[in-house]
């Protein structure tokens, strides 16, 4: 049988082009050196967290389309999204970048669901230049999920921690020498059952596991098939219980399995499980993992970002948390 | 994969919590507290006219004083992450939680920022701490009038 | 920082040092015996030292109590002062088992000045009167 909400590309759009911005406690992230742009104040020198928040999904905009020499009017459609309600900062920067404009929101999984759309409006021939991609701010994040940043509450081994990063992709009908998108999985909402609001990353990975399972079922591919397959931030929690979720489901979970969170900030215990948030998978893919299929390094990806569908108000009502994840299969033609 | 299966595995892989040692922690830091609030205690009974009794206010308003300059220069969140309820229950606690939550919504504006928000996370523990304080203080009166106690 | 608060620390400590030690110690300049106080202070295993003050018709007593006996400062207080009053039925008596009056009483007892008695003693009763 083959499930539902498979994507190929028969056209196979190209990611032109990428942008990642961060934050400046991101210096600490062993990819730093790839991020194309890392401000020195948290709040890139304006007055409040989400303005700071806007301006890095803004700036990291500009920069991908900068690379191929283009400008925002020339851009047909922009997907974007991030953590704060209601979108606001995506909001903002599309604003300013007057590029027509879809919100999205798969919490962390924002990064992969906005570039299948990208895939999509450029798989059918409806656009020349779509932008995709996701952010986070750390302090507006926290805050919108947790507690205020300064209160003093002892978070535990299995936390996260909201990075502050954007990343944005370019992605352009075929160009030769670029990675492009093959093939897609929309995930399904998993929910098993969690309801840890600090312990995220064990509540993402029954769905990263549905997704990974559903991607290669569907799609007749093998994790053998991949050099590399990278979920999104699910922390060194999560990513040790997808693993065993994985080598259960006879998966061989081999150093071709990844996590953006668990890599993002090198394992520093300072951050506890690792990185989470949605500029933690867009930052990795659009810097490291595009970085490396530029070069050769890797031929085949399969990138899984994941996202737990939670608010504040649901998990204080006793709610579950539901989970997201997307994937898309990207290659070096 | 049902909730329950998965719950077992998640129970086996997710990291514990190390009980124990954070109780000696919490201790530890909680004892720390109080003892830097016993030697302000000390400074105003020697230094001013203050009994044991009446050097209690200014004791407390100088630990709040300190917490919020902490919680300002970011150093608290440290503190707490080591030493948790250690942290947590002092009178610097109850600062923290009061200061932390003006500064996060100082961008909102005085009044319904700062004003609207300041005790949403301290206002609880005033509610629960007058609850609990009535409640004892009822026990307390009727013990007393039974004859079981005395003040 | 660190350094000025571990300065202001080790300046407190010291400055609180000046104390008499265990046992009874009696200024008497009145015409009562100081007898019946250190009788008092003798039946009475839980204190650690008094301070004594007897002057004019003035009884004026600090007393230090064991470190666990502390959380019942007050029936000491309460039982000790019945007692007093017993045995100096002539005498305002005042006993604390505040801190604050340890080091006062303490201080008259060393200072050998004993002009401004009368105003010191009226300031430490003054003290415990003061609310909150």
């Amino acid at each position: 049988m083959v499930s539902k909400g498979l994507l190929t590309f028969p056209s196979n759009p190209s990611i032109a082009a990428t942008g990642v911005t961060a934050g400046p406690l991101e210096k600490k992230s062993p990819f730093s050196s790839q991020f194309d742009k890392i401000y020195t104040d948290e709040r890139m020198h304006l007055k409040t967290n989400e303005q700071g928040h806007a301006k890095m999904i803004e700036d990291a905009s500009m920069i991908a389309l900068s690379k191929i020499d283009a400008v925002p009017s020339k851009a047909d459609f922009f997907f974007a999204g991030d953590l704060v309600n209601q979108m606001t900062p995506s909001n903002f920067s599309a604003s300013t970048l007057q590029i027509p404009y879809i919100g999205m929101f798969s919490a962390c999984a924002t990064s992969i669901s906005s570039l299948l759309m990208a895939a999509l409006v450029t798989d059918a021939n409806l656009s020349e230049i779509t932008l995709a991609g996701a952010g986070s701010q750390h302090n507006a994040i926290e805050r919108q999920f947790r507690y205020p940043v300064e209160y003093g509450s002892q978070k535990p081994e299995s936390s996260q921690w909201t990075v502050t990063a954007a990343g944005i992709a370019v992605v352009t009908p075929n160009r030769k020498k670029t990675p492009v998108i093959t093939k897609g999985t929309m995930g399904r909402v998993i929910d098993l059952g969690m309801t840890d609001p600090l312990n995220m990353g064990a509540a993402m990975a029954p769905a990263a596991m549905d997704t990974l399972e559903r991607h290669l079922k569907g799609h007749q591919a093998s994790e053998a098939d991949y050099d590399l397959i990278m979920t999104g931030d699910l922390g060194k929690t999560g990513f040790t219980i997808f693993k065993e979720l994985a080598t259960r489901k006879e998966i061989v979970v081999s150093e071709k399995f990844q996590d953006a969170g668990e890599a993002f900030y090198g394992g520093d215990p300072k951050f506890f499980s690792g990185a989470s948030g949605a500029g933690c998978s867009s930052a990795i893919y659009f810097s490291e993992v595009y970085g490396k299929m530029m070069t050769g390094d890797y031929q085949k990806v399969l990138l899984i970002a994941t996202g737990s569908l939670l608010s504040p108000l649901s998990y204080q009502q006793g709610e579950t948390i539901p989970c997201i994840a997307h994937a898309v299969e990207l290659m070096m033609k | 994969m049902d909730e329950k299966k998965f719950a077992k595995i998640e129970q086996q892989l997710s990291p514990k919590t190390p009980l124990g040692l954070n109780i000696v922690k919490a201790f530890l830091t909680g004892g720390t507290i109080c003892l830097i609030g016993q030697f302000i205690a000390m400074f105003y009974m020697t230094f001013f006219d203050f009994t044991e009794r009446t050097a209690s206010n200014p004791t407390v308003a100088t630990m709040v004083f300190l917490a919020m300059v902490l919680t300002g220069l970011g150093q608290y969140k440290k503190i707490a992450q080591f030493g948790g309820a250690g942290a947590a229950v002092p009178i610097t606690g109850f600062s923290n939680a009061v200061v932390s939550a003006s500064i996060e919504h100082k961008s909102e504006g005085y009044v319904l920022g700062v004003g609207g928000n300041m005790f949403k996370l301290a206002g609880s523990v005033i509610l629960f701490g007058v609850v609990s304080a009535f409640t004892v203080a009822l026990i307390k009166t009727i013990l007393v009038k039974f004859g079981v106690v005395s003040w | 920082m660190r350094k000025i608060m571990f300065l202001l620390l080790i300046s407190v400590v010291l400055s609180g040092c000046a104390r008499l030690g265990e046992g009874i110690h009696i200024y008497n300049d009145s015409n009562a015996d100081s007898a019946p106080a250190e009788n008092v202070f003798k039946e009475d295993d839980r204190l650690v030292s008094m301070t004594v003050i007897l002057h004019d018709q003035q009884f004026v007593s600090g007393v230090t109590v064991k470190t666990f006996s502390r959380f019942h400062k007050k029936k000491i207080e309460k039982e000790l002062k019945e007692k007093l009053e017993k045995a100096y039925p002539d005498f305002d008596v005042t006993v604390s088992a505040d801190n604050k009056i340890v080091h006062k009483t303490t201080e008259i007892i060393q200072n050998k000045d004993k002009a401004q008695l009368e105003e010191q003693l009226e300031k430490i009763i003054s003290l415990l009167k003061e609310e909150t």
